[in-house]
């Protein structure tokens, strides 16, 4: 257990002095400057469409900035023969992966609640002065969406650590799990638009049981996204099962955490 | 001479001054007939979009309804063709778009377009179960276009019933479109100017201006038909006669070019005719 607090904050002190406040200033950013420029074109509902386009943004530039520092942290140590030394010191190689990871997860959760933070704020700044017919809610509803939002980082995060130690080139980690996030995102909302729109492929039926069996495959992040209770203010949008919904995508992430850690005993270094 | 091949820099001198002779010549060669432009825009499906815009159904319908409030119309004029559909796609990605169904009701339903406004307010009154204003629309428009007393009735009884301060209303005007007692051309002549007035962007007031235009035209033509009614004490049977009664001196022009029609003796917005894009 202290083994893996000593790895956390050695990997932490790592990740700061490599170029992660640069990076998180770049998504703060782009976040906020996104959320501004949607509110400009918002016409009758510019907070609504403003946490919309934030969120979306949140949710595109997290991950990029969670790649980058597993990259930073998994690949280079591995490439530039790093670990020739931090494995030789009395520690498992099981405090050694868990301490980076919870490393990335603190960072990452950090992120999420600072962009989430000044999100809400820069909203509710862009709501004043004006009273829409159905305004978005800041509150609870708010941070539930981002809690699961998080939980969908979570997901990504075990994976691009399970990339991480099996690939050997750095980029795989972002071209695997960016397809990856593609593919989990999309495959439930492309399933259910496909119903009515049955000119896009050949035989839908056919197209539609192959889809579905991508469900048993990988976790359906697209539902986890639950912006609607938010952006409408309204809690009979969050799914009915959505504790099943949670703890699938838990399950799904601390399995691949595991399959890393199994994996990483047995690598073999050349 | 050979050993002049042998460089590598007047090889790669020699290569490149073919290759601008070739340049040349083939700029030289007259053109091929320039295929024809496509006439209409790309609208790409739902589940395409989803898919491009990395599975964030949400964001692809915030980017396309800003892109087809900015481009869709220019100058004044409306692309129904690209607007229809573009405004369905945004209404499969996220029913409960705001801008989406209120855009579409003033651009398709009042660009006459009736039907495929009134889809994308049915599934608007369907997402947003709170909101009393697109039951409302929808119903107001059966009534008004379609003279679809049943289902303006319902629709209007859901509005109502979200509604604290607009529900005696709602329900009066129910009534009132059964007894046919109302104005109804004057109320949506308000109801338009009001938007009118409400709008932001330069594009959007031009084109509520000639729907507000369009329907001044209509108005007018009723209130001839009234007097031509009052002083001869029979139906009006031709448009024509109001024209060699004098009582107006010409037709009104309408600015959205759909133009009027006279049908079951009573003035109507003819609606537009557009090939290939109804539902079958």
């Amino acid at each position: 257990m202290m083994n893996i607090a000593n790895v956390f904050r050695h990997s932490l002190q790592l990740l700061l002095r490599q170029k992660l406040l640069l990076l998180a200033t770049f998504a703060i950013a782009a976040v906020i400057i996104a959320t501004a420029l949607a509110a400009e074109f918002g016409g009758r509902q510019p907070t609504a469409v403003a946490l919309d386009v934030g969120l979306s943004t949140l949710r595109l530039v997290l991950p990029l900035f969670m790649f980058f520092q597993v990259q930073e942290i998994f690949s280079r140590e591995f490439e530039r023969k790093y670990y020739q030394l931090s494995l030789t010191y009395p520690i498992s190689r099981h405090a050694w992966l868990l301490g980076r990871f919870l490393a990335l997860l603190c960072a990452s959760s950090i992120l999420l609640l600072l962009i989430g933070a000044l999100l809400g704020l820069q909203v509710s700044l862009l709501g004043q002065g004006h009273e829409p017919a159905t305004p978005v809610s800041l509150g609870l509803p708010y941070w539930i969406t981002l809690l699961f939002t998080g939980l969908d980082l979570l997901v990504l995060l075990s994976l691009a650590c399970f990339w991480a130690v099996i690939a050997s080139t750095p980029s795989f980690v972002l071209i695997g799990t960016l397809g990856f996030m593609l593919i989990a995102r999309s495959y439930s909302a492309v399933l259910a638009l496909l119903a009515n729109n049955t000119n896009v492929v050949g035989s839908v039926e056919a197209y539609r049981a192959n889809l579905g069996l991508l469900g048993y495959l990988l976790p359906d992040l697209g539902a986890l996204d639950v912006r609607m209770i938010a952006l409408y203010a309204r809690m009979e949008f969050l799914p009915a099962n959505w504790a099943a919904l949670l703890g699938s995508s838990l399950l799904y992430a601390l399995g691949f955490l595991a399959l890393t850690v199994w994996l990483f005993r047995r690598k073999q270094f050349t | 001479m050979p050993y002049l091949f042998k460089l590598p820099l007047v090889q790669a001198l020699i290569s490149f001054c073919g290759f601008f002779a070739l340049v040349l010549w083939r700029s030289g060669q007259p053109l091929a007939a320039p295929t024809p432009a496509p006439h209409d825009r790309v609208v790409i499906s739902a589940p395409v979009l989803t898919v491009l815009y990395g599975g964030d159904r949400f964001l692809a319908a915030d980017l396309e309804t800003i892109r087809l409030s900015a481009t869709g119309i220019d100058r004044g004029h409306a692309d129904t063709h690209y607007l229809i559909r573009a405004h369905k796609v945004v209404s499969e990605l996220n029913p409960c778009h705001e801008n989406n169904y209120y855009l579409g009701n003033a651009l398709l339903t009042w660009g006459g377009a009736v039907e495929e406004g009134g889809k994308i307010l049915q599934r608007a009154t369907e997402c947003r179960f709170w909101d009393e204003l697109p039951p409302f629309l929808y119903g107001f428009n059966q009534f008004f276009f379609n003279k679809e007393i049943e289902k303006a009735q319902q629709y209007l009884e859901i509005a109502a019933s979200r509604s604290e301060r607009n529900a005696a209303g709602f329900r009066k005007l129910a009534i009132m479109i059964e007894a046919e007692q109302i104005d109804d051309e004057k109320m949506a002549l308000n109801f338009l100017r009001q938007e009118y007035n409400k709008a932001e962007s330069t594009n959007l007031k031009v084109m509520l201006d000639k729907r507000v235009k369009r329907l001044e035209g209509l108005v007018l033509l009723r209130d001839a038909q009234r007097i031509y009614e009052q002083q001869t004490g029979k139906a009006l049977q031709h448009p024509n006669e109001l024209l060699d009664k004098g009582i107006i001196d010409q037709f009104p022009n309408d600015p959205t070019r759909l133009g009027y029609e006279f049908d079951e003796g009573r003035f109507k917005l003819k609606k537009a005719k557009i090939a290939g894009v109804e539902e079958r």
